[in-house]
């Protein structure tokens, strides 16, 4: 096992393939999307609930065990959230190698 | 009470949506997956698009039928200009914007019901409205953006951001415009004789799909008015009354708009009603999908619930008889 960090990006899933865009921008070395969370924050509920998919949200999970890398997509991602809402969570993992 | 009232109220598609509100109101766990109610309003977009095309082609497209898309374009472009001024000095222009563009847009689960409705008392409606509705998804979200982009402070860094193409193929070839767009120039080029081969889907399953899909629309609407307590917070713009004020105002406004051009025109019972329910509607399916494109800036708490939980059961409920009575008398 090796140690990395565990990105995990909450976003509404509209703007699922813009984010998707951005982290290949800033050298993502690949991700996970969640579709399908529901939550509350700051904007209000979103239930995922409706046929139409607007209040739906998604989760990116990104495993990085570069820091400098880390730090990019931390600093490219912020003024997407800023704009739209949002979370992201960094923490330590541990990265199963196989 | 007016009989048309009545028999709205008593309808199946609208006890089927009472159905829903009364679910959530009585905690109940009735729930439609979210996979299933997006193959229903798939089936009805299919459906309402397929008849409007078979329609077209049993009858000719003449002068006044180009006038009328004419003007229905051009109500899609005065509905979210005057809603945007009037509202930039009382909410942040971006939230001012989105609400423009849902008033602005359609709602096209309003105009399938309503087609519904009219089919039930038996008053024909032309085929060429299911093209007005198309044509109405879009001019709204280009114009919002155009006036968010003069208006707001921070116009230059939204022009760098903004994708013209993402947002032009969201607003114009949107999954429900494309369907609907499809569906019609199907229906018009195999006719009647298309229309026989698959009567049985598009016409006598009609009515039992759309009370599905409206007892979704009622549990999803009913949740939305729960949820309109916590909307004011955070951005401390609209108080919620206020918000219910005005998306009941709204549609009020833009019935009359559409009811004075389809009285302009003279059209007959079935369109001008369709016309009219067309401008009194908005939009919770193309507008939403695209403003978290192009304004993510834009508080969806704000204007979904205002389309979703007010707007679209006013309509649903009271609207449509209530428009339907205003032009038979002035007709």
């Amino acid at each position: 096992m090796k140690p990395c960090k565990r990105i995990e990006i909450v976003i509404e899933e509209p703007l699922a393939s813009r984010l998707a865009r951005l982290l290949a921008e800033l050298g993502a070395p690949g991700y996970t999307v969640l579709p399908r969370a529901s939550g509350m924050g700051d904007r209000g509920l979103r239930r995922a609930d409706d046929p139409t998919g607007n209040s739906t949200n998604c989760v990116f999970v990104i495993a990085c065990d570069d820091d400098e890398k880390v730090r990019k997509i931390v600093d490219g991602v912020r003024p997407v959230l800023a704009k739209s809402g949002g979370i992201c969570l960094v923490s330590d993992a541990m990265w199963v190698r196989h | 009470m007016d009989t048309s009232f009545l028999v709205n109220l008593t309808s199946p598609p609208l006890l089927f949506f009472f159905l829903g509100i009364a679910a959530v109101i009585l905690r109940s766990d009735l729930e439609i997956p979210t996979q299933v109610a997006k193959f229903l309003s798939l089936y009805l977009l299919f459906a309402i698009g397929f008849k409007g095309g078979v329609a077209l082609a049993e009858n000719s497209i003449g002068i006044s039928s180009l006038l009328v898309l004419g003007s229905a374009v051009l109500i899609a472009s005065v509905i979210p200009l005057y809603v945007f001024f009037f509202l930039r000095k009382r909410v942040p222009v971006a939230d001012a914007a989105a609400i423009a563009a849902t008033y602005g847009s359609v709602s096209a689960v309003t105009f399938v019901t309503c087609a519904g409705y009219l089919d039930a008392a038996g008053v024909p409606w032309s085929g060429y409205m299911v093209a007005a509705m198309a044509l109405m998804e879009s001019p709204a979200i280009i114009i919002v953006i155009l006036l968010y982009r003069i208006y707001s402070d921070r116009s230059s860094d939204q022009s760098a951001q903004l994708d013209w193409r993402e947002l032009i193929r969201e607003s114009c070839l949107n999954g429900s415009v494309f369907l609907i767009l499809g569906s019609l120039l199907i229906g018009w080029i195999t006719g009647s004789r298309g229309m026989s081969q698959i009567s049985f889907m598009v016409k006598d399953l009609f009515l039992g799909i759309l009370c599905l899909f409206l007892l979704d629309m009622g549990i999803v609407a009913a949740r939305r008015l729960q949820d309109l307590r916590n909307i004011a917070k955070g951005s401390g713009t609209l108080q919620p009354w206020r918000l219910v004020s005005l998306a009941l105002a709204f549609p009020l406004v833009n019935a009359s708009i559409a009811g004075l051009l389809a009285l302009l025109l003279q059209l007959p019972e079935g369109d001008a009603l369709l016309l009219v329910i067309l401008g009194a509607g908005a939009s919770y399916i193309a507008v939403p999908a695209a403003m978290r494109l192009a304004l993510p800036d834009a508080n969806p708490s704000i204007y979904l619930p205002m389309s979703l939980a007010i707007t679209f059961p006013f309509n649903l409920l009271i609207g449509i008889p209530l428009y339907h009575q205003v032009i038979r008398q002035l007709l």
